[in-house]
Formats: structure tokens, C-alpha cells, sequence
């Protein structure tokens, strides 16, 4: 995901680096904070 | 400059659980290319030897991943990470001022693989080499995390 350069807003999501920088880039943000959070869809068992 | 600790949210066992943890927004780029910048949000790890940074990054920015000296990095409980080593450029910006700035060049392990699933931190960790060996930092929990250049 890409966050605002202060960190305040998600402002890309994606399953890439690359599809969330371009999307932010669509969006005016050339310098967003860019960060792969753990995968939520993932079952654990145990 | 100070940096805020992050608010991070987790569901160990199912179970709602809010940490604040040392991650900072730190540039990084190529010093082939040093105007193409990345921004990754990593963990400032006073326990790394060296800093890694996941190989999606690295090749973003133009690194023949692979092309680097292979090594590996082990952690806690012994996992074995496999990466390779290369040179890499660091901006840190100070959140209050962007043009009050710390840039400097130092290695970097990026991963052969992606970070592994299970770890809260998927992007960067920022250790001794490439960070600390450069800085002065003093963690304030839990308000913030202050930088300083080792000149100052």
C-alpha cells in the first residue's frame, strides 16, 4: 500500500509495488510512503 | 528531526492487539540513479547487523538483484534469510522540514525472496550497516524516535 509522505492517508492499494506507486502517481503523489502490510487473507491454524 | 512511533494493529490468536513501534519513513535509491526514490516504511532495528530491504524494492529501482554478493542473514529462533548485498543511497527527510535532509551511501541486503508472510514487517529494516553506523538515534518511548547526523 501507499500512504501520504506524512503518513496520514492510504492513498494506493495494490497488489504490487508497482501498481500502488502508479496509482498514486494518477493521484498526484509522486513520493508516497510505500509499505507491504503482513496478508490478512492468510489461514492460520493452530 | 523526530520521528513519530507507529501505531501498528494486529490479531495474535485472534486477539486485537496495538503496539507502537519504531517505523520510519526513510527514502532509498540507487546511486546509479539517485532522482528515482522509493520511500519504504521500515523498522529501525538496533539488533541487525545490516540493513534489508525486500528485493520488489530493489528491483524497482534498477538493481540486478542477483548480482550482488550472495549472503545470508540469520534471526532469531535461526531462520535463514537468503539475500544479496549491494550498494544503495539513503534519504532520510525530516517530517517537520523536507528540505532539512540526511543522505548518504552504504550497503543493503535485499531479500532473494520475498519477506517471509509471517513477519509484521514486509518492507525494510534499517540496522547497524546502512543506518545506525551513521546516526545518532535516541528511541523516546513512547513519544518519538530522534535522528541525528554523527556530525552534529
Amino acid at each position: 500500500m501507499a500512504l501520504s509522505a506524512n503518513n496520514r492517508e492510504v492513498v494506493a492499494t495494490g497488489s504490487s509495488l508497482g501498481e500502488v506507486l502508479e496509482t498514486a502517481e494518477k493521484k498526484g503523489i509522486t513520493n508516497p510512503t510505500v509499505f507491504k502490510p503482513a496478508p490478512v487473507r492468510n489461514i492460520f491454524v493452530g | 528531526m523526530e520521528f513519530p512511533y507507529c501505531k501498528v494493529l494486529d490479531f495474535p490468536k485472534h486477539q486485537k492487539r496495538n503496539r507502537l513501534l519504531p517505523w520510519v519513513r526513510i527514502g532509498i535509491f540507487n546511486p546509479k540513479n539517485p532522482s528515482k526514490i522509493i520511500y519504504p516504511m521500515g523498522l529501525i532495528d538496533s539488533g541487525a547487523d545490516i540493513s534489508v530491504v525486500d528485493r520488489e524494492l530493489g528491483e524497482a529501482l534498477g538493481y540486478e538483484i542477483e548480482k550482488g554478493q550472495p549472503e545470508t542473514i540469520f534471526g532469531m529462533g535461526g531462520g535463514q534469510t537468503p539475500g544479496f548485498v549491494h550498494e544503495l543511497g539513503y534519504l532520510i527527510e525530516n517530517p517537520d522540514n523536507s528540505k532539512d535532509t540526511i543522505r548518504y551511501k552504504d550497503f543493503v541486503v535485499f531479500t532473494k525472496n520475498n519477506f517471509p508472510a509471517t513477519l509484521p514487517q514486509q518492507t525494510a529494516i534499517f540496522g547497524t550497516i546502512g543506518f545506525f553506523r551513521h546516526l545518532i538515534v535516541t528511541f523516546v518511548f513512547p513519544s518519538e524516535i530522534q535522528i541525528q547526523t554523527l556530525s552534529c
